[in-house]
């Protein structure tokens, strides 16, 4: 059934089409068979009357033969010529009946009828001889005798006849009864036939319709099915699983529309369509979930400068309160000195040795109060010079020591000595040292033991300087961004997230590079590498 | 199933029922051999009508409307002609019937005259007797006869209605039957034959049925009445019968031939109305040849047919 088979893949219009050939077809077939159905019948109805027609011809003759013998008694015993005429025009009628009825025989093959007829013939053409004998001895009135031989010889004809006749007609009401019974079987046969037909085609058209009417219908279906279930993806949006589910459900019956007609390639084409969609929806939730990342990261950064801001303003304050406290410092120097001027060498040397403890527990406030105005100082204006690094680092400790004491955290130097000065803005570098330093001091706080390790030493034509803590480490996600501004790994208000960033661009500017890494065993490394020579100015 | 397939099967069905009516073949009888065509001349016919056949297993067939006797050779070759010649009062005008006496000699009824001929071996006329009437003696209408080993003619007369038996010089011995629809009698019979338990098979053509009598007329026995159905006839022309008393009844308006036992139980009939080899248009008389081949008068179609019949 090649139609059947590649129904689905002809085209719509086609496919309604279909069952109108088919329609046409069992019409035909129909018209057809009623056709010959009809032209059957009206054989047999041709045959029925020819049978009736060659009965009433017989019976016809059986008539003329009465009429004959009685008029041929007329004629003989009471001389009545005038029925001579009438006579012998009978005779002459007899052969054309029989004419007639052998015509009927032959054109319906009736061969009986026919060689009956063919016995009888010469019958009849005697008859006809032997009556024009008796009707012409009659009007001449003579011989009695051979008269009477005549009338002999016609009545053996005649008996003849008729018998022939009879029997003839014997069979035809039987041949009609027969012909009739043919009739009725044929119009059975003919009203089930029909009936049959039209059943079969009835079947037949209702069943393409319905495959047609399916195949459309069920195509149909499935899409709404399937864009219902695209359609719920996109508004279970929050569902995750589920909406998964049902995309896939609606790809699935997307492709399950595999025809090759208009909504086979509607199906392929709305496929390809929410594929596009797909991707670029995809792209778009990207898009926006970047965006909520720079945003949340836009806000952090925002508390980050306030809070930088803040510590600007407490660094501007410290230069102001350093030197604000340098005056009472000196004073209260001056007096200590004084007290040791007004006294005797070893009159109170308790007095003494307190008013010398006076005076170094002031010139060490002095130089932390100086170094806290230093630091705080706009350092990018100072110019370069030749310094040790390890002066440096040791500077650094003057305002860290105590936070260290503080923090209980052991703090192990391990300062080459010896190593050649470099050209550097010293304040710059001990901002650096110093971020390092609190950098490492904050990675500890739930840390034990709390282990510090600076290190300095020279390699090649650089001097580096690490510091290494005993902390978590950093985590491998967040070793690429850990000198990117604002980015912080404390708390807010904890941090500003400049310090590593500022550290990497002064390191930077001084030509050498600063980088973080793992340690062996445990906690981060920083590493400062300073070249001996600069090759950028010194502006930062 | 395929809506085609049905289809298929409905028009089978319809092309099968409309050709129910087709070929009746028939394994009980085999057509041997076919002869004859219409016209006068020699192994021609016009109206076939009955068979007899001499010792030398020549068959001699009557042809009513050629008014002769024609004479084959076992094979259907033509060997002669006899009966049409001669004096007004010897030639024949519708032979009919035929039988062979035990000398040999040739007796054919006439139809129309009413006389029998009586010829030699050699087909020379040797008298004729009977004649025209109604009269005991005389016959009316002959139709197929037999000489019965008791040496008697017996002759139907389809129009006395009656078989009348006569001895072989042409004396009239008695007559039996009579018109009339009851059993024993007959209504225009058109043969008479007998069997080797001497009994005496007559075709009842006017009541559609077959009657059986003794040698002295009485009735033994009567089968078959009118209609299509198997045993049953219409208008049964010739009968046959073969060497174990089987009676072949040709079965003129069913265009058919039926065979029945020695007990008169059907056995089979095979034949149809037409004009092919094996059809039968009016068959007339049939017999058996010593081969015990049934020769059969298609007379319709002007010739003879011969079958092997089981």
């Amino acid at each position: 059934m090649p139609i059947l088979l590649n129904l689905k893949d002809l085209p719509i219009g086609i496919k309604l089409a279909t069952p109108y050939p088919i329609f046409g077809f069992f019409l035909v077939l129909i018209g057809l068979s009623v056709n010959s159905f009809y032209a059957d019948l009206n054989n047999y109805h041709q045959l029925e009357n020819d049978a009736i027609l060659q009965s009433n011809v017989l019976l016809k003759l059986e008539a003329n033969i009465s009429t004959m013998n009685d008029e041929l008694v007329q004629l003989l015993y009471f001389g009545d010529t005038s029925l001579a005429a009438s006579i012998q025009t009978r005779a002459e009628l007899m052969q054309s009946i029989l004419l007639d009825f052998s015509a009927l025989a032959i054109k319906n093959g009736l061969i009986n009828d026919r060689s009956l007829t063919e016995e009888v013939a010469p019958a009849i053409s005697e008859l006809r001889f032997t009556t024009n004998q008796i009707v012409s001895l009659n009007l001449h009135n003579d011989l009695d005798a051979a008269k009477a031989l005549h009338k002999e010889e016609y009545t053996l004809r005649s008996i003849q006849i008729k018998n022939f006749s009879i029997s003839t007609r014997y069979g035809k009401s039987d041949q009609i009864e027969g012909i009739h019974e043919s009739i009725k079987k044929r119009e059975l046969i003919f009203i089930t036939a029909f009936i049959v037909e039209l059943f079969i085609a009835l079947i037949t058209i209702y069943a393409l319709y319905i495959s047609v009417s399916k195949q459309i219908v069920g195509s149909i279906d499935t899409l709404r099915t399937a864009t219902m279930a695209i359609s719920k993806y996109y508004s279970q949006a929050g569902n995750q699983t589920a909406s998964a589910e049902n995309f896939n459900q609606a790809l699935r019956l997307f492709r399950h529309i595999d025809s090759k007609d208009q909504i086979g390639l509607f199906a392929k084409t709305y496929l390809s369509m929410i594929n596009i969609i797909d991707m670029r929806s995809n792209e778009t939730h990207k898009i926006n979930k970047m965006l909520i990342d720079a945003n949340s990261e836009l806000l952090e950064t925002q508390s980050q400068l306030v809070q930088a801001a803040k510590l600007a303003t407490v660094g501007e304050l410290a230069t102001g309160v350093a030197h604000e406290l340098n005056q009472p410092l000196s004073i209260i120097k001056m007096n200590a000195d004084l007290h040791l001027m007004s006294q005797t060498a070893g009159a109170n040397s308790d007095f003494e040795a307190f008013c010398q403890l006076s005076r170094q527990q002031i010139d060490r406030a002095s130089i932390i109060i100086n170094h806290l105005r230093d630091f705080g100082r706009d350092t990018s204006s100072h110019s370069h010079e030749l310094h040790n690094i390890n002066s440096i680092v040791e500077d650094t400790f003057i305002l860290l020591n105590e936070q260290f004491r503080l923090s209980e955290i052991n703090v192990d130097r391990e300062l080459e000595p010896g190593l050649r000065p470099i050209d550097c803005n010293r304040f710059q570098i001990e901002q650096v040292i110093t971020n390092l330093l609190m950098n490492a001091k904050d990675a500890m706080e739930n840390a034990y033991p709390k282990n510090i390790t600076i290190r300095t030493f020279q390699q090649q034509s650089a001097i580096i300087v690490e510091v290494n803590d005993s902390g978590e480490g950093i985590p491998a996600m967040d070793i690429d961004r850990i000198f990117d501004p604002f980015w912080t790994s404390k708390e807010v208000g904890k941090g500003t997230g400049l310090g590593l960033s500022i550290s990497y661009g002064i390191v930077k500017k001084h030509g050498g590079d600063l980088s973080a890494r793992n340690g062996v065993e445990r906690g981060a490394v920083f590493r400062m590498e300073l070249p001996f020579t600069i090759q950028s100015d010194n502006k930062y | 199933m395929s809506i085609q397939t049905a289809f298929l099967i409905t028009l089978i069905a319809l092309v099968s029922i409309l050709c129910s009516s087709c070929a009746n073949e028939s394994p009980d009888a085999q057509l041997i051999n076919v002869f004859g065509s219409k016209g006068s001349a020699q192994g021609q016919f016009k109206y076939v009508e009955d068979f007899a056949f001499d010792e030398q297993g020549n068959v001699l067939i009557t042809d009513a409307l050629n008014s002769n006797i024609q004479v084959f050779r076992p094979d259907g070759t033509y060997l002669t002609t006899f009966g049409d010649t001669g004096d007004i009062n010897i030639r024949l005008k519708k032979p009919e019937g035929i039988a062979i006496d035990s000398q040999g000699n040739i007796h054919v009824a006439d139809y129309l005259t009413g006389y029998i001929h009586k010829y030699s071996k050699k087909y020379q006329h040797i008298k004729r007797y009977s004649g025209y009437g109604r009269e005991e003696g005389n016959t009316l209408e002959t139709e197929f006869m037999t000489f019965h080993q008791n040496g008697f003619l017996y002759i139907s007369e389809s129009g006395n209605h009656r078989i009348s038996v006569f001895d072989s010089d042409g004396n009239f011995q008695f007559s039996f039957g009579g018109y009339g629809t009851k059993i024993g009698h007959l209504i225009r019979p058109e043969a008479a034959k007998h069997n080797s338990k001497g009994r005496i098979i007559v075709a009842d053509l006017g009541n559609h049925r077959v009657q059986i009598f003794d040698q002295h007329g009485n009735l033994e026995s009567s089968f078959g009445r009118e209609g299509m159905a198997p045993g049953e006839f219409k208008m049964p022309t010739g009968i046959a019968i073969d060497q174990y008393d089987n009676i072949y009844v040709a079965d003129m308006g069913n265009n058919r031939i039926q065979k029945f036992n020695n007990k008169y139980e059907f056995q089979y009939m095979f034949g149809s109305g037409g004009e092919e080899p094996g059809q039968f248009g009016n068959i007339h008389g049939i017999g058996f040849n010593i081969n015990q081949h049934l020769y059969v008068a298609d007379t319709a179609n002007y010739r003879v047919q011969v079958f092997a019949v089981k």
